[in-house]
This record gives structure tokens, C-alpha cells and sequence, in this order.
């Protein structure tokens, strides 16, 4: 399973995970939030996808600027954890809650090995 | 479950946690834990603001600013749309136990928000909800 991983909010160490296809569109962009001490769980914090057509580095980039601004004002560590404090919702984006959507069924955060990745900032993602 | 002071919810070691479930005297319904929510739902559609937030145009305040009970309710607030969805199981679930997989088929943004306050401490997660089995 390939994935480009993106840190966000300054504290609360949660990661941006960008998924391209699933097992209806094989194209469609997903964006999934999880937790650093939460990547053995079967489901993810929450999950966007394009609404429809294909994404640019730009549309990724002005997202996930968006997702981190609304995660720094508005993440809150609960008693599992670090968790968002509601349902963030994006033009151009569906927004899924909390879950595994039946579409990525098979790509659940258990699935990625977090080692493996090489970590971008908001600023430095789909910058070459 | 509890592991030094920090709580742990049960996630992705299979379904043996579910043991202890009751099993819902009416077949046609099932009990799921609120907690379960959080690790195991799988929704078959995306939310909407409107309904989440709400608004005019649908007649309510939104699903984020029902109470604990009325989420919970069987029938929603108005008593006619229950939480629905089926259980599956998951890959490293056993056949002795209830399905780990919690497929949602109505009451979408129910389940998400039951799912934030769990993980935020609003809900306890033991609390058991009941659905109507639809597939």
C-alpha cells in the first residue's frame, strides 16, 4: 500500500496519510488522519476523499492546509488519546468521520509501517 | 480497558472482546458497543454538513448537537430511523464471535458522532446501542 505522509498540528502528533485508488475508484484521492500511537488500529481518526475528478499536487497542498489549520484549533486529547474535536467538512471533499470506509476496507492505518516513511510538513509537501 | 493510566480501546486483535456481548432478544436488531464505534465502522457513504451541523433547509439542529440519549435512541430523536448495518468479520476475527467489522447502512452521521465522543470521553464506551440489521 503506497502513501505520502504528512505531519499536522504542532502538538499533537497526528499524520495526514494521502492514499491514491480504492476498491471503487481507482483513481480517487483519499486523505486519512491518524494518530502516531494509534497505527496498529483498524480504523482511522477520519478520512476525505475528492469529490470527483482527478487531484493536482495543489489541490493536495491547499487541503492539507486547510486540515491542519482546523486540527490545530480544534484537536483535543481524550482518553485514548489524541482525537479531532468534530466533523470537519472541505469543498471538493467528502468527508467520512471516523471509520474505515467500506471503499478502503482493505487499507486500513495497520496496514502502513509508519518507519518506512520519510515525513513532510504542510509546507514542504509536493514541493520537488 | 486500561494500560497504566492510559485508556486503550480494544482494536484490531480480533473479535474475542465480543464474547461478552449480549445478544439482542429481537433477531432483527443486534447490540453494538459505543466503542466499537471507534475502531470499527465502516461507513458505505461520506457525512454532510447540513445534517451534521444542521440547518434550515432540514428542519434540526444537527446530529453533533443531540444529546447522548438521543443518539442513541433506537429511532433516532423521532422515534422512525434507526441506526442499521451488519456485522462482519474482520481478517483476524473468529468464527465463534460476533463480527468485528461494523458495516453501517443508516444513521451514518449517528455513528460518527457517537465515535468523536467516545474518543473525546463525552461517551462511555461501553454503552449499548442497538441496530436494526439491514443489509
Amino acid at each position: 500500500m503506497n502513501a505520502t505522509a504528512v505531519r499536522l498540528g504542532s502538538e499533537h502528533q497526528l499524520t495526514a496519510y494521502i492514499l491514491i485508488g480504492d476498491g471503487a475508484d481507482p483513481a480517487r484521492a483519499w486523505v486519512c488522519v491518524q494518530a502516531d500511537d494509534r497505527m496498529s488500529s483498524s480504523s482511522w481518526l477520519g478520512c476525505w476523499s475528492r469529490k470527483s475528478g482527478p487531484v493536482s499536487a495543489r489541490d493536495l497542498r491547499v487541503f492539507l492546509a486547510l486540515l491542519d489549520e482546523r486540527i490545530r484549533g480544534g484537536a483535543v486529547v481524550g482518553p485514548y488519546g489524541v482525537a479531532l474535536s468534530g466533523h470537519y467538512f472541505f469543498d471538493g471533499w467528502d468527508s467520512w468521520g471516523p471509520g474505515l470506509p467500506a471503499p478502503m476496507l482493505d487499507q486500513p492505518p495497520s496496514a502502513l509501517s509508519p518507519a518506512e516513511f520519510d515525513y513532510q510538513s504542510v509546507e514542504e509537501f509536493g514541493i520537488d | 480497558m486500561l494500560a497504566g493510566s492510559t485508556a486503550v480501546l480494544v482494536h484490531n486483535c480480533g473479535n474475542g472482546h465480543l464474547e461478552d456481548l449480549p445478544i439482542h432478544p429481537d433477531p432483527s436488531r443486534f447490540h453494538v458497543r459505543a466503542g466499537e464505534l471507534v475502531d470499527n465502522r465502516v461507513p458505505s457513504h461520506p457525512l454532510t454538513d447540513l445534517q451534521m451541523h444542521g440547518g434550515e433547509e432540514i428542519g434540526h439542529n444537527g446530529v453533533a448537537n443531540l444529546s447522548n440519549d438521543d443518539l442513541i435512541r433506537f429511532g433516532g430523536p423521532n422515534g422512525d430511523d434507526p441506526i442499521s448495518g451488519f456485522r462482519d468479520w474482520g481478517p483476524n476475527d473468529s468464527i465463534n464471535f460476533p463480527g468485528s467489522q461494523i458495516h453501517i447502512t443508516g444513521g451514518h452521521h449517528r455513528t460518527a458522532e457517537i465515535a468523536n465522543r467516545v474518543l473525546s470521553g463525552a461517551m462511555n464506551p461501553e454503552t449499548l446501542i442497538e441496530f436494526l440489521i439491514v443489509r
